[in-house]
């Protein structure tokens, strides 16, 4: 044992007049990391409410309560609360976060001798000591979603053949483990479809379960899966922090598994004796059709072509919408008992005043069938062409040859998409001529996305002024540019057009796609004043009855939308209003 | 003093126990778990006669927190904040384990970086580790000066973990795929200049305490672990090393980025009190080497690698152990996943359970009142680790 | 007759004060070695005012309650024989350092009374460990003592302490008569023996607090802890006193307190870096070196005397 050792431990009050390391609180103060994770703040306009900071806590820490905020589309008016009593502050709620509102304070004091004042309300209006935050490449959401393969453009635009391949079932499984389970869809969605159910179904593999989910609520699922303006996706939380879990192609998926649905979805009906008719076979027909016959009544539905299916049928080209997926879907429909009578206009031969007589109601959805027109200069003639009759014609199979021409197809909606891209099939050059901003059209991205890819050429912010005919024949269109006129808030933005820049365009045949609303003109006829029209539809109450006792509307011709979906949710809900209806009556 | 315990251990076993038992020295004496000797929430029952023990008895329990039933009813994210709480001075072991189990599983490849920092935090994780040892070693032969200077070291390092991680403690910061955030701005340079203080600051450790006469005294000889007895007991970790057989995971089946370091297997060959302190601190400045390593060669790159939606994630079928070297013995877990969302069994292999309670039993017989804190420091227990 | 009756009840009152302060000092001291800040300086005096004023909730019978008061009373009665430095005490008389040798071990017997019926083994542990302890350093000591009183043919302190009086001014240094420079290897022994008489480390034994939970003091709560800590306050002031009376010639008050207070920082510049002895350990030490050592010193003053 060495002397050095025995005296070397005085070594150490060599410190003696040194400074402390230590930090004297509360006269210093430690100021936390940048990344620090303390107490919870979250931004509450910037929140959707969706959950999912409730469904990842390990602790049960955070709870959704409801708040007095603005309910916005794909919002809830609930809001996280912590207990930090539970609260482990490991943070997984701010990296779950698909808007990035919630984050860690630097803040980690907090004293109470109150047990209940550690249950924080962490909502502000602004940001403030930002600690552990959401980045986005950390997001615990995958932000892509499945890869579908899709038809190369080169190819498609030859033929009518379905763009999309569709899903396979392990990058189908894969695709629905993205959902957060939030339910925002079932609410945006106008059938109010259980999504996160059948997301759940199919990722566990259960096809069938999931096709009976949707079936309670959407007979033409199939349908929707292929074609649907899916507002569920629209306000899909994935989505704000990449692309939306694919809930359309997960839809047609899992119906396309399944052969008949006949043999999985229990139809077993007790027949009742009321008979109801349905005038107009398309999506609101059919969903009213099926869940009235599913209810026990005899239905009878009159269509004025020779096949069911309406605008689905008629409007949609078949490279969007396969002719047998319709095909398949209207066969189980009439496979429960619901009898179509093609080829019968109503208020022609039969008066809507003797259905009424001979049935115990009337369902309405002829949909919007009358198109308007721009009303330029030169418009009127062979040449400028309704887009909706002209893809009419082309899916009731008229030889329409458009090869070397050029097309001008002027409107922003899915019909304009569903024109540019059949003349294109038909071999046209396509121009596209929209008067707003590209983010403004209706039609969907995707839509727009694929249109670019076949070449067409979109005119952003123009507006025909008038067409220049030479011999009867469309020589040219005359055009401005716009500007946008946003001085009206929370609507959108006003087209103002700069007449002193006039172009032209030289085109052989004008497609007008802006839009159509319904013919009520035998309706009008028949019942004259005692059926209240506003705006140029029928005014229905909540069950969907119009003035007149037993007859209701629906679909495109009642609603907004003018979608399938929507169509599909007014079938439902006036087989709901009818059936109420005739058990009061 | 040797040759009198032995004597006295001799007539223990020669069925004397019943006749010391009624002498009027026997007295039975409870260490724990309210105790400032006691390495956490934990107990030792002791039967001593006189100022020596006869017979020693661990009480765990006081922990117990069914760690292992709780992850059985959590998804497999929501495990990650929950492990690490296994054991408080290291918890990045349980954390990386955890991961690394389920990489196993699920097949998903971890980033170069994401395992060189993953490495970094480990090791960082064990200098913080062996201050905490240090200080509580030296406090519990009363030197209170030194646990004042490591703790204070400690929260340079625990500094740093809470700028690359968010906390000082719980980091949470390994998950499946990698790790949750890439390195902070200019952190391998603060890592590096801590480094050089640690370097500094080590001396200045041996000059109060390690190479002390007064803590020579006290330590050598005492608690003796031999070869045989620490593989008969199933000893890891530098308590072996300390009994001379130079086992170490990060060398024998090397993980994460080890097998890109050198380094150098500690060994000490008495097996006492005192090789146990030396491993460990002769480990330290090896510990900083291969940091210094590691800052070296970080690659750059991902640091993480997607898994799928966790509230939606369901993990492979499959078992899977993996192992680490903690600072503390060898760590492992035994992950069994039946497919669905949480795992069907996760088993914690802690070593404070084969050090904490029948080593410590064994070693603890025959000892000074004295003497049995220390053993039980010296032997790096975690109670929490033992409960689980 | 009064002036003895304010004596009597002012010594144990500075003397606590002194001790206390000395105790928070001290800490400040170790903090600042330790890189800590630590509590004020007056921290001490507050948590013996809490201590006072806590109620005691339990007691394990008479003799429990009256270890500590008996404590409290031997070292009263001890503080009457320590001279203020050249002021002399109130009882002074021959042989009184003889007496003071055995007042000093009343208090740690009156403890040892209280803690016995505690019947804590910690405290019971912690006693044993505090009278070997005592055995171990008091051999030392009272030869060390033996040597002083062979020097200076007095065994009153108030004496010894007269003896190594000079010239007291602040320009002239006065130490020449100290018997630390007289009789250096006993006083060397005393410091040794100080330091286990403290309680500091190496020798902290007895409160040992990883080992047996600070020991004596594990069963007593409220105004009886505050009473232990009254105890060690005036042990400590008695203890550095004594050796400042004996070694360092006592001196004016302006001398006498520094110097009691550096004696004891001396201690705790040597308890701030070391860890403990186990028991054994400390009475081999004692019975050791400073043991050869004592004898030496004694050896060395007949050497010096003749």
């Amino acid at each position: 044992m060495a002397w050095n050792d025995i005296l070397k431990p005085l070594s150490g009050w060599k410190f003696l007049f040194k400074k402390p390391h230590t930090i004297r609180y509360p006269k210093e103060d430690k100021i936390p990391s940048e990344r620090y994770r303390g107490i919870h703040t979250n931004m509450i306009d910037k929140c959707i409410g969706c959950g999912s900071c409730e469904k990842i806590c390990m602790n049960q820490a955070i709870t959704m309560k409801e708040m007095d905020v603005e309910v916005k589309e794909g919002t809830t008016n609930l809001r996280p609360v912590v207990d930090h009593g539970r609260c482990c502050y490991c943070g997984l709620c701010v990296d779950i976060c698909p808007t990035g509102s919630l984050w860690l304070s630097r803040d980690y004091r907090h004293l109470s001798e109150d047990i209940d004042t550690f249950i924080i309300d962490p909502n502000v209006k602004e940001k403030e000591r930002e600690g552990w935050q959401k980045a986005p490449e950390f997001s615990l959401i995958p932000p892509e979603r499945g890869k579908m393969e899709e038809i190369p453009p080169e190819k498609r635009v030859k033929s009518f053949m379905e763009v999309f391949v569709g899903y396979t079932e392990p990058i189908a499984k894969e695709e629905a483990q993205r959902c957060l389970g939030c339910g925002l869809c079932v609410d945006a969605c106008a059938t109010h479809m259980h999504i996160p159910d059948y997301l759940k179904a199919i990722r566990e593999g259960n096809n069938e379960e999931a096709v009976r989910i949707m079936f309670k609520n959407n007979p033409l699922s199939e349908i929707c899966g292929t074609v649907c303006t899916h507002f569920c996706e629209n306000v899909c939380p994935v989505g704000i922090i990449g692309e939306p879990v694919a809930i359309q192609w997960e839809k047609e998926f899992a119906t396309r598994t399944i052969e008949d649905y006949k043999k999985i979805i229990d139809t077993t009906i007790k027949e009742k004796k009321e008979r109801v008719a349905v005038v107009g076979a398309g999506p609101a027909g059919l969903s009213f059709a099926f869940y009235l016959r599913l209810k026990g009544y005899k239905i009878d539905v009159f269509e004025k072509y020779e096949k069911p299916g309406g605008m689905m049928l008629l409007g949609i080209p078949s490279y969007r919408l396969p002719r047998k997926v319709i095909e398949k879907e209207i066969k189980f429909i009439t496979s429960t008992g619901v009898k179509i009578h093609t080829g019968t206009q109503i208020g022609k031969k039969k008066t809507f005043k003797e259905l009424l007589k001979k049935y115990s109601a009337v369902f309405v959805a002829t949909g919007n069938t009358k198109p308007y027109t721009m009303g330029i200069p030169g418009e009127e003639g062979k040449d400028t062409l309704q887009a909706i009759s002209f893809l009419y014609d082309v899916n009731t199979g008229k030889k329409i040859d458009l090869k070397g021409k050029k097309v001008l197809v002027v409107g922003g909606g899915n019909v304009a998409m569903d024109a540019i891209r059949t003349s294109r099939r038909l071999g046209a050059d396509v121009y596209l001529s929209y008067r707003r901003r590209e983010v403004d059209m209706p039609a969907d991205e995707l839509e727009r996305k694929e249109a670019k890819e076949e070449g067409i050429e979109f005119m952003i912010q123009t507006l025909p002024i008038e067409v220049i005919r030479e011999k009867g024949k469309i020589k040219a269109v005359k055009y401005v540019p716009t500007d946008m006129d946003f001085s009206e808030k929370g609507k959108r933005p006003k087209p103002v057009p700069r007449m002193n820049d006039v172009r032209t365009l030289e085109v052989d045949i004008i497609i007008e796609a802006i839009g159509q609303g319904p013919d009520l003109t035998y309706l009008e006829q028949e019942f004259g004043e005692s059926l209240k029209i506003e705006k140029g539809k029928p005014v229905v109450d909540k069950n969907l009855m119009c003035s007149i006792k037993g007859l209701f509307f629906g679909g495109d011709m009642a609603n907004k939308q003018n979608d399938i979906v929507s169509a599909v949710a007014d079938g439902r809900r006036a087989a709901e209003g009818v059936h109420n209806y005739l058990q009061n009556k | 003093m040797k040759q009198k315990t032995e004597q006295k251990k001799s007539l223990n076993q020669g069925g004397k126990n019943m006749t010391e038992e009624k002498s009027i020295d026997f007295f039975e004496y409870f260490i724990g778990p309210q105790h400032p000797g006691i390495t956490g929430n934990f107990g030792v029952i002791l039967n001593a006669v006189g100022d020596e023990i006869i017979k020693a008895q661990a009480n765990p329990g006081y922990l117990h927190r069914a760690f292992e039933k709780l992850m059985e009813q959590r998804m497999y994210l929501q495990n990650v904040p929950l492990v690490c709480r296994i054991c408080v001075p290291e918890p990045d072991v349980n954390e990386a384990l955890y991961s690394m189990a389920i990489e196993t599983l699920t097949g998903i490849e971890v980033p170069e970086r994401a395992k060189y920092i993953r490495t970094i935090v480990l090791e960082m994780a064990r200098l913080a580790a062996y201050l905490f040892y240090f200080g509580g070693t030296a406090a519990t032969l009363g030197l209170y000066t030194l646990p004042n200077w490591s703790f204070g070291d400690r929260d340079y390092i625990l500094d740093l973990f809470e700028e690359l991680t968010g906390a000082r403690i719980y980091h949470i910061y390994m998950q499946p795929g990698g790790v949750r955030r890439d390195l902070p701005k200019d952190f391998t340079k603060k890592l590096y200049s801590l480094l050089q203080t640690l370097k500094k600051r080590i001396k200045e450790y041996d000059g109060i305490f390690f190479d002390a006469a007064l803590f020579k005294k006290r330590t050598k000889g005492v608690g003796v672990i031999n070869k045989d007895m620490a593989i008969e007991y199933s000893v890891t970790g530098p308590n072996l090393r300390a009994s001379g057989i130079a086992y170490d995971i990060r060398k024998d089946t090397p993980y994460l980025a080890y097998p890109d370091i050198n380094f150098n297997v500690i060994t000490e060959n008495e097996g006492d009190f005192y090789s146990r302190v030396m491993v460990r601190r002769r480990e330290f400045e090896e510990d900083i080497k291969i940091l210094e390593q590691l800052i070296d060669k970080l690659p750059s790159g991902e640091v993480w690698n997607r898994y799928p939606m966790p509230l939606n994630w369901k993990v492979e079928k499959g078992d899977v152990y993996v192992k680490v070297e903690s600072t503390k013995g060898e760590y492992g877990y035994y992950v069994v996943s039946d497919g669905s969302e949480k795992p069907r069994r996760i088993h914690v292999r802690g070593p404070s359970m084969t050090h904490g309670i029948m080593l410590l039993e064994k070693l603890l017989k025959g000892q000074r009142i004295a003497d049995i804190s220390p053993i039980m420091f010296s032997l790096d227990i975690c109670p929490p680790d033992i409960d689980r | 007759m009064n002036i003895n009756i304010l004596y009597a009840a002012l010594a144990p009152i500075v003397a606590i004060l002194l001790g206390l302060l000395y105790i928070g000092i001290g800490r400040k001291i170790i903090a600042r070695l330790q890189r800590r800040y630590g509590p004020p300086f007056y921290q001490q005096y507050i948590d013996t005012i809490k201590l006072l004023a806590k109620k005691t909730v339990s007691s394990h019978g008479v003799f429990f309650s009256l270890g500590p008061i008996m404590g409290l009373a031997g070292s009263m009665v001890t503080l009457l024989f320590i001279p203020f430095g050249s002021a002399a005490p109130l009882l002074s008389f021959h042989g009184d350092i003889i007496l003071v040798m055995y007042l000093v071990v009343i208090a740690p017997l009156g403890m040892a009374l209280g803690v016995g019926e505690g019947s804590n083994p910690n405290g019971s542990i912690g006693m044993a460990r505090g009278l070997t302890l005592m055995l171990a350093y008091e051999v030392p000591f009272v030869l060390a003592l033996f040597s002083v009183v062979l020097y200076t043919h007095t065994t009153s302190i108030a004496q010894i302490v007269q003896s190594q009086a000079g010239e007291w001014s602040l320009l002239k240094f006065h130490g020449f008569n100290w018997l630390t420079f007289a009789l250096p290897i006993s006083a060397i022994v005393a410091d040794i023996c100080l330091q286990g008489m403290l309680g500091e480390k190496p020798f902290d034994q007895v409160i040992a607090p990883h080992e047996i939970a600070s020991g004596p003091m594990v069963e007593y709560g409220g105004k009886y802890l505050g009473m232990m800590v009254i105890n060690h306050a005036l042990h400590i002031y008695i203890e550095t006193a004594l050796f400042v009376d004996i070694f360092l010639g006592g001196g004016p008050v302006w001398f006498f307190i520094p110097a009691t207070f550096s004696v004891f920082i001396l201690s705790l510049i040597i308890n701030g870096v070391l860890p403990r002895f186990r028991i054994g350990q400390a009475l081999k030490f004692y019975w050791g070196v400073p043991l050869i050592l004592a004898v030496i010193g004694i050896i060395y003053t007949m050497v010096v005397i003749k």
